[in-house]
């Protein structure tokens, strides 16, 4: 795994979170209590010095870890920012990839209309999947939250599509460059704190989190952020392999994203 | 400790009869002191959920410090209709990927 300069990732990070804020009325983060959507918010710490500017969603499938829950209210308390907690309900007939792509973005509809956001954060990287890596910085949705990822804005010079030709939402998505290493070096670096399902217990540990449904740990014996670093650097296998839906068919997360899944 | 796990099966059997707050609330406050420590959480159909009953069957499994069997309980609460999950209530339990 390609490790790459921190400081050159911050720095751009920072300029996007802080466009962001500058070049929209109502923005929004979202936060699924995750290693990448918490290192955004530490990030956006660090570009508003120590604050958090604008509401944090939280969408809340509410078969998350219990440990997914009390980071949730360990964090919100420390550092002292705002979480909407959106709640969906569970329907056995929209399961796997059909719950990921109804539940949640029908729940973050209902809440963007609500607030009225124009701007939604959302913590993806470019390595994770595929399809995430033909995602940009600040990528348009419309109003129903579908992307035309096959018309997309070119983003030549920092110059990013922050305004809207048709009435729905910017995706702004700061953490795009990082790799999984990154991540973990930068979490190590910043001292920021993480789920405690990263870690291993019993020979096994979470490397990417979702609700209880759908994912699987992945045997390992990294019990700190230093053993999960050196782990990473020998690891063949894929970030993802412990995420169900992922696995469902081909295709299926591009569909999930086309359709508005985060 | 025995009591405290008696009392923990009790409730745990009034839940699934009826998974409202109410008896949530009150499994929360016996979960403390009762000896347990780990969960893991089980769909049922190997987790393909088609019908409402399969989800009505899906159970947290709880494990004492040993990894012991304690009891089960539903992984939903009922608001009025509407099912939502209910693993915010185990809140203060471990994740046990021991058990298979």
């Amino acid at each position: 795994m390609i490790k790459q300069d921190l400081k050159t990732l911050e720095e751009k990070s920072i300029y996007i979170i802080r466009e962001t804020k500058l070049k929209f009325k109502n923005v929004a983060a979202l936060w699924s209590m995750g290693k990448d959507s918490t290192t955004m918010l530490a990030l956006t710490r660090k570009a508003f010095l120590g604050k958090i500017p604008f509401p944090v969603i939280h969408i809340d499938n509410s078969i998350d870890f219990p440990e997914t829950y009390a980071f949730r209210e360990y964090l919100a308390k420390k550092w002292n920012f705002k979480v909407i907690v959106g709640q969906s309900e569970i329907k056995p007939d929209l399961v796997g990839s059909a719950c990921c792509g109804k539940n949640k973005p029908e729940t973050l509809k209902k809440i963007m209309k609500e607030y009225g956001f124009d701007a939604l954060i959302v913590s993806i990287r470019r390595d994770e999947h595929g399809i995430r890596a033909k995602e940009r910085y600040m990528s348009p949705r419309d109003q129903n939250f579908k992307w035309n990822y096959k018309d997309q804005p070119a983003e030549l010079w920092d110059d990013y599509a922050s305004k809207l030709d048709v009435k729905g939402h910017i995706r702004v998505h700061p953490l795009l460059d990082f790799n999984e290493i990154d991540i973990w070096q930068y979490v190590k670096q910043e001292h920021i704190p993480v789920n405690p399902l990263y870690f291993s217990r019993n020979g096994y540990r979470y490397r990417s989190l979702g609700c209880t449904h759908c994912t699987i740990p992945l045997k390992s014996n990294a019990k700190n952020v230093d053993d999960i670093i050196r782990e990473l650097e020998s690891t063949t296998q894929e970030e993802r392999s412990g995420r169900s839906m992922d696995k469902e068919r081909e295709y299926t997360m591009q569909k999930l994203r086309a359709l508005g899944y985060m | 400790m025995f009591m405290a796990k008696a009392n923990i099966k009790e409730i745990a059997s009034m839940l699934w009869k009826a998974p409202t707050d109410q008896n949530w609330e009150e499994f929360s406050k016996a979960l403390k002191g009762s000896g347990i420590v780990y969960y893991k959480a089980m769909f049922a159909n190997e987790g393909k959920l088609s019908k409402m009953q399969d989800l009505a069957k899906s159970s947290v499994e709880l494990y004492d410090s040993r990894f012991r069997p304690v009891t089960s309980v539903p992984i939903f609460k009922k608001e009025g209709k509407r099912l939502r999950g209910a693993t915010i209530y185990l809140e203060g339990l471990k994740v046990s990927n021991l058990v298979d």
